[in-house]
């Protein structure tokens, strides 16, 4: 049985004083700051503290931080069950430096596998756009499957794109991790 | 009054008497969706539904409204662009005594209009219960798209219960889709 949210590559660890200020630097980035808004880059790790604690204070919800195994931090996920132990979403940010390791799909097959077999949720929700195509491709190799297109619906980089809203099933992740479910839903 | 006609109708402020109504149906219907009573066959007190009114019009850009033909309160809704200025979002509900009587298409031709002809909206997206056929049918009517579906937001009747999404762009409503 797990007993923490430590894979290969990354370990997933409650956030610490010091990892605001590389945070606030993923905010400042347009490429790493969220998922279909262009927000102001005037983030500082003040900031950034007062909107994780928020954040972290939201009951069955959290933010962590994803460090390498020696300890170097590369990033955040965050989930947050909007109904609690039945559905979830998640997203994460990281940073650019450490995109096409693993670590990244290492970090979100952790809070996935949380998600599923601890928490027992039946459905894994995540939200992204059309101007990151690499990151609709990254949660298709986690198993997650485009459901709706929001046409047009932002504006990244001086284009319209649509916003993509994806999700995974409970039996479509225990079928895809050839895993067996020991707890069937309603 | 023949199917194909459009009523007049007029959004006012939610005054008591709305909220009261509302309060009194709200059991088991989809009006308590609406105010995010969960459960909702729980219904919440006239004080808590205007609470919950209350908290929804703090949002930017929103409005929350008793949607009224004459003086008979036909149906409440919501329109807002909180998020975003140019997708924004809304939804209306026709009391079960005056749907099928062209409500629906003067309710939604309004807020239409005030999306893409009073404000900067460029897609307006729209989500109703898979099992909302009647609703799926005016979307379609409209012009509106389905673009996909929300699967599992609860249960229901012991089965899951999904949310299918559709969207209208500006351009596609300009275009002659208009009610």
């Amino acid at each position: 049985m797990r007993d923490n949210l430590q894979g290969k590559l990354v370990r997933l660890r409650p956030v610490r004083e010091d990892d605001y200020e590389y945070f606030a630097g993923l905010k400042n980035n347009l490429l790493t700051q969220a998922w279909n808004q262009r927000l102001p880059l005037n983030f500082t790790a003040e900031k950034m503290k007062k909107r994780f604690q928020e954040a972290n204070d939201k009951p069955h919800s959290a933010i962590l931080a994803i460090e390498t195994l020696d300890g170097t931090l590369v990033g955040n996920i965050n989930y947050h069950e909007e109904l609690p132990r039945f559905s979830a979403s998640f997203g994460i940010a990281m940073g650019r430096e450490h995109w096409g390791k693993g670590m990244g799909e290492e970090a979100q097959e952790l809070i996935i596998e949380f998600l599923f077999i601890q928490r027992g949720v039946q459905v894994v929700r995540l939200w992204t756009q059309g101007g990151f195509p690499w990151a609709v491709k990254a949660a298709q190799k986690l198993g997650f499957k485009p459901m709706i297109r929001f046409r047009d619906n932002t504006i990244i980089d001086g284009r319209i794109v649509d916003t993509i809203y994806m999700d995974m099933l409970r039996e479509e992740y225990f079928e895809s991790r050839k895993l067996e479910d020991n707890v069937k839903g309603p | 009054m023949g199917s194909d006609a459009i009523p007049h109708i007029t959004f006012k402020p939610m005054e008591e008497d709305a909220i009261i109504e509302i309060a009194k149906r709200q059991s088991g219907s989809d009006l308590a969706d609406m105010f995010d009573s969960i459960p909702n066959w729980a219904p919440l007190t006239t004080a808590q539904l205007k609470e919950k009114i209350a908290d929804e019009l703090k949002k930017p850009r929103t409005a929350v409204f008793a949607i009224h033909s004459g003086e008979e309160l036909v149906g409440i809704g919501e329109w807002s662009a909180s998020w975003d200025t140019w997708s924004p979002y809304s939804w209306f509900i026709v009391l079960p005594e005056h749907r099928r009587k062209g409500f629906g298409t003067a309710i939604a031709s309004i807020l239409l209009d005030k999306c893409f002809l009073e404000h900067p909206g460029h897609e307006l997206a729209v989500g109703i219960s898979d099992s909302n056929a009647e609703a799926a049918g005016l979307l379609n009517k409209l012009g509106f798209k389905e673009i996909g579906r929300m699967r599992r937001v609860g249960v229901e009747g012991g089965k899951y219960r999904d949310i299918l999404f559709f969207d209208i762009l500006k351009s596609e409503y300009l275009a002659g889709v208009r009610p």
